[in-house]
């Protein structure tokens, strides 16, 4: 479904957003309020392309005032008939991409406008980095290497689901599929990262019992720890202290930036992480 | 509108340490002046010296009840208390909702048939202690399944008033009329919290509704009140008591029982024939596809992922089914195999074989595992009956014939499934009878010797073939896709399905083949999964409902002899 026409030719820079909200309650439309504008906002042309359960009641409202010109971007609504948990969610919208930069987000997630830009230069700067993620909390400032790039808006390279192609459903309804994800990325020698530049919140509205949420992640750290052994994290850590020099180690694990070769008209580079 | 003179209050289970004066003005209890209620103090602690001093506000007057049981302390009070309605506040918890009275008298109001109106509690921690008890069903008194809500984040889903069983007596305004036709709070029981369920019990079979309305909120405090609020571990003359009062196992409940003691009340009104669905009940099935009374129309239903190789074979045995009305409906999960290209001629295959089996398939570009696929199935499906199959059986032409009789011969039975043999190796049984309480029994591997060719009432049953009533999943749910990729998916659901009241039979008298493929898998990752979706199961429903299940049956008769229902 395309509510407003495509935008150009893709370029370089060109983003597929990939949004999935298990119910297309008011909050949908409350994220898509903080979305829309980031999304506009990005430098390249943008695909949201967004799975949903059922038919979305108010979404389609937000999204169609993506219509103006101002925030042209295409739009792809997926609707399947129930609700196939966030891993499989991700990896369909994940068979209908094709951009270079691959946003991953939960309908949960409030990002702040300039969060796209801001990821994709950090990974522009960190050219073996796969993946940067926004904290959902403020953290120390700074962009630093992490297993996982946490719980807000996460930003993809293309190349990041060659070396773990899915998410994986194991982790269904919705766990640590990203956490087992970013490992996957972390084993392959290929860094991840969190920018402190690109906090983002956690929406109000219905989500999962205190009882089944544990329920889940109790399950979830079994089958995490049973795939990848129970030092998993341990080895993580100190392969990402191995790979800093001696300064990033002792503060915070914040990564050393490089200038990244600036394109032809793009925007001034953003300030350099402290 | 109620005045006020028709409302009275009894305060039980006060704390010394806390004068009465304090409880009065946290609860917004208006005590002098034009608005004030009847309130009828029970003091359990004269000895200790709260009352007289200081003395308790006018009009509220105080009555002993030293040593006594929370509900004979009730009933003390409720000797003196002069109101139409009666609210009953134990003083461990404390109401937060501002105008909780005025909004739990509207509602009674509002329903002249509600005998007993609870409220929402919760716990310290800001979780769901109850929304309500639900007593009548597979789990019973003593799982923590009874307390509904317990452990959620309140979000409002309890707020509107809903039919439960029984409320909890820490806060609950009572009808008079119904306790007057129930006598009162019976006062035999020790267990915390049991004496409220036998209430509700009381004013269901008495014809009087129980309703929860969550939007007047309570905090369970008081070291008493969370003992009565949590789950009900009654001691063994209380349940010899209950037996005798109710004619039910309040620990192990057979919902056949329940049902022919009670099925003319409304306290089976979960039990009853809502369980069995109008359509399925009435015959009006018939009308639709094909099929008339006997032969109702069913939909078999076969998520597949990557199993070309035992798929063509499955799928050929399924096309033989010799039943009226059938269709088979397989989802492709994302096979990366050449399933796809199978399954697109298999339908123009079957028709230029001249076989009359309806079949369709879809296709989804990613695995999102067998239960979403399931539930992706029966939500494009509509028949009243449904078939779960895996991909890797091999069924014999009169299977379904056989399991839809069985199934119509017994009404509440909400599901039928068969003896599954080993592919390859038919003389030996991969699933029999199962029992999964006090040991694991699957009888796997066993030399197929007749011993399993028996009708019984299970709790579990091989998942790779089961004939449900598609009311099934309305009632008790869809399955749960946190069993993700699979393994247990079927058990989990299975003891929703009991949960709800329904039985569910295995029937040895007919036998399916199964290759195990998805289970077969050892290695690390997959025993891990394995094991995180058995500790899910068993967080999901507590650690006793596999004994709670299966003792049901023991007592209430497994094999030929169970009662119809």
């Amino acid at each position: 479904m395309t509510l407003n026409p495509p935008v150009g030719a893709s370029s370089a820079h060109a983003l597929d957003f990939l949004l999935v909200s298990e119910a297309p309650a008011p909050r949908l439309d409350d994220c898509l309020s903080h979305l829309l504008p980031a999304l506009a906002a990005y430098d390249g042309p943008v695909t949201l392309r967004l799975l949903v359960p059922g038919t979305p009641p108010g979404g389609l409202a937000g999204l169609e005032a993506a219509g103006d010109p101002e925030h042209a971007f295409r739009v792809r609504l997926t609707r399947v008939p129930t609700w196939i948990g966030r891993p499989a969610a991700w990896n369909w919208l994940l068979t209908e991409s094709d951009a270079p930069w691959v946003a991953c987000m939960t309908d949960e997630v409030r990002v702040p406008v300039d969060a796209l830009n801001r990821l994709r230069e950090t990974l522009q700067r960190q050219p073996e980095a796969l993946a940067a993620g926004g904290p959902m909390v403020p953290i120390p400032s700074g962009v630093h290497r992490v297993i996982y790039p946490g719980d807000g808006v996460v930003l993809y390279r293309r190349a990041a689901f060659e070396v773990a192609p899915q998410f994986d459903i194991r982790y269904t309804p919705g766990s640590l599929e990203r956490l087992d994800h970013a490992v996957a990325l972390g084993m392959a020698g290929r860094p991840v990262l969190m920018d402190s530049r690109v906090t983002c919140g956690l929406l109000g509205g219905p989500r999962r019992s205190a009882e089944r949420f544990e329920a889940e992640m109790r399950s979830g750290h079994m089958k995490f720890f049973g795939k990848w052994g129970d030092d998993i994290l341990t080895v993580m850590e100190r392969r990402i202290i191995g790979e800093l020099p001696e300064a990033a180690r002792t503060a915070g694990l914040v990564v050393p930036m490089v200038a990244p070769a600036a394109p032809a008209g793009a925007r001034p580079a953003l300030e350099e992480a402290a | 509108m109620i005045a006020p003179r028709d409302i009275s209050l009894v305060i039980t289970g006060l704390d010394p340490a806390v004068p009465l004066n304090e409880l009065l003005n946290s609860c917004g209890l208006p005590v002098s002046g034009p608005g004030a209620i009847d309130i009828v103090v029970v003091d359990e602690h004269p000895a200790q010296g709260w009352a007289p001093a200081p003395m308790p506000p006018e009009g509220v007057r105080v009555v002993p009840g030293e040593g006594r049981r929370p509900a004979a302390a009730f009933n003390a009070g409720l000797e003196l208390a002069r109101g139409a309605f009666v609210a009953r506040l134990d003083a461990g918890v404390r109401p937060f909702t501002s105008g909780w009275l005025l909004a739990l008298l509207e509602a009674m109001e509002e329903n002249t048939d509600v005998g007993a109106l609870g409220c929402l509690q919760i716990a310290l921690d800001a979780r769901i202690v109850n929304a309500g008890r639900r007593l009548v069903s597979g789990l019973g008194v003593t799982s923590p399944r009874a307390d509904l809500g317990r452990g959620e984040n309140d979000l409002g889903q309890y707020d509107a008033p809903r039919p439960v069983d029984a409320v909890s007596g820490g806060l609950a305004l009572y009808r008079r009329a119904a306790l007057d036709a129930i006598g009162q709070l019976d006062d035999s029981y020790l267990t915390p919290g049991l004496a409220d369920d036998d209430l509700g019990v009381a004013l269901w079979t008495k014809g009087w509704r129980v309703l929860c309305l969550g939007a007047v909120k309570v905090r369970v405090t008081g070291a008493a009140a969370i003992a009565a609020a949590g789950p009900v571990r009654p001691d063994g003359e209380d349940l010899s008591y209950w037996r005798e009062r109710w004619g039910f196992d309040a620990q192990y409940p057979d919902p056949q029982q329940v049902r022919r003691l009670w099925g003319s009340t409304p306290l089976c009104r979960d039990l009853g024939a809502t369980l069995v669905g109008e359509a399925f009940a009435a015959g009006s099935y018939a009308r639709t596809a094909g099929g008339d009374a006997e032969h109702p129309p069913v939909d078999i239903l076969i998520p597949t992922f990557n199993s070309r190789a035992w798929l063509e074979r499955c799928l050929e045995s399924l096309a033989d089914t010799d039943y009226p009305a059938v269709t088979l409906t397989v989802l492709d999960n994302g096979s990366t195999d050449d399933t796809a290209e199978f399954l697109q001629g298999f339908g123009e295959r079957l028709a230029a074989r001249g076989k009359s089996i309806g079949f369709r398939s879809v296709r989804i570009p990613v695995n999102v595992g067998y239960p979403a696929g399931m539930n992706w199935l029966l939500s494009i499906t509509d028949a009243p009956l449904v078939a779960r199959c895996d991909d890797d059986i091999v069924v014999p032409p009169h299977w379904l014939d056989h399991l839809v009789g069985t199934l119509r011969r017994h009404p509440y039975a909400g599901a039928v499934a068969p003896k599954v043999l080993n592919y390859g190796e038919p003389g030996t049984l991969q699933f029999g009878d199962i029992r999964i309480w006090p040991v694991n029994n699957y009888n796997h591997l066993v030399p197929d010797e007749g011993q399993c060719d028996i009708l019984t009432r299970t709790t579990h049953a091989c998942g790779a073939c089961v004939v449900y009533r598609r009311r099934v999943f309305e009632v008790a749910g869809p399955y749960d896709i946190g069993f993700s990729p699979s393994q247990l998916d079927d058990l989990d659901h299975f003891i929703a399905v009991r949960a709800a009241g329904y039985d569910i039979l295995y029937d040895g008298r007919v036998a399916v083949q199964h290759k195990i493929n998805s289970g077969a898998d050892r290695s690390r990752k997959a025993q891990s999964s394995h094991a995180a979706n058995f500790g899910r199961l068993t967080g999901k429903w507590g650690d006793n409902a596999f004994e709670i299940l299966e003792s049901s049956i023991d007592r209430g008769g497994r094999r030929e002899t169970f009662p119809a229902g």
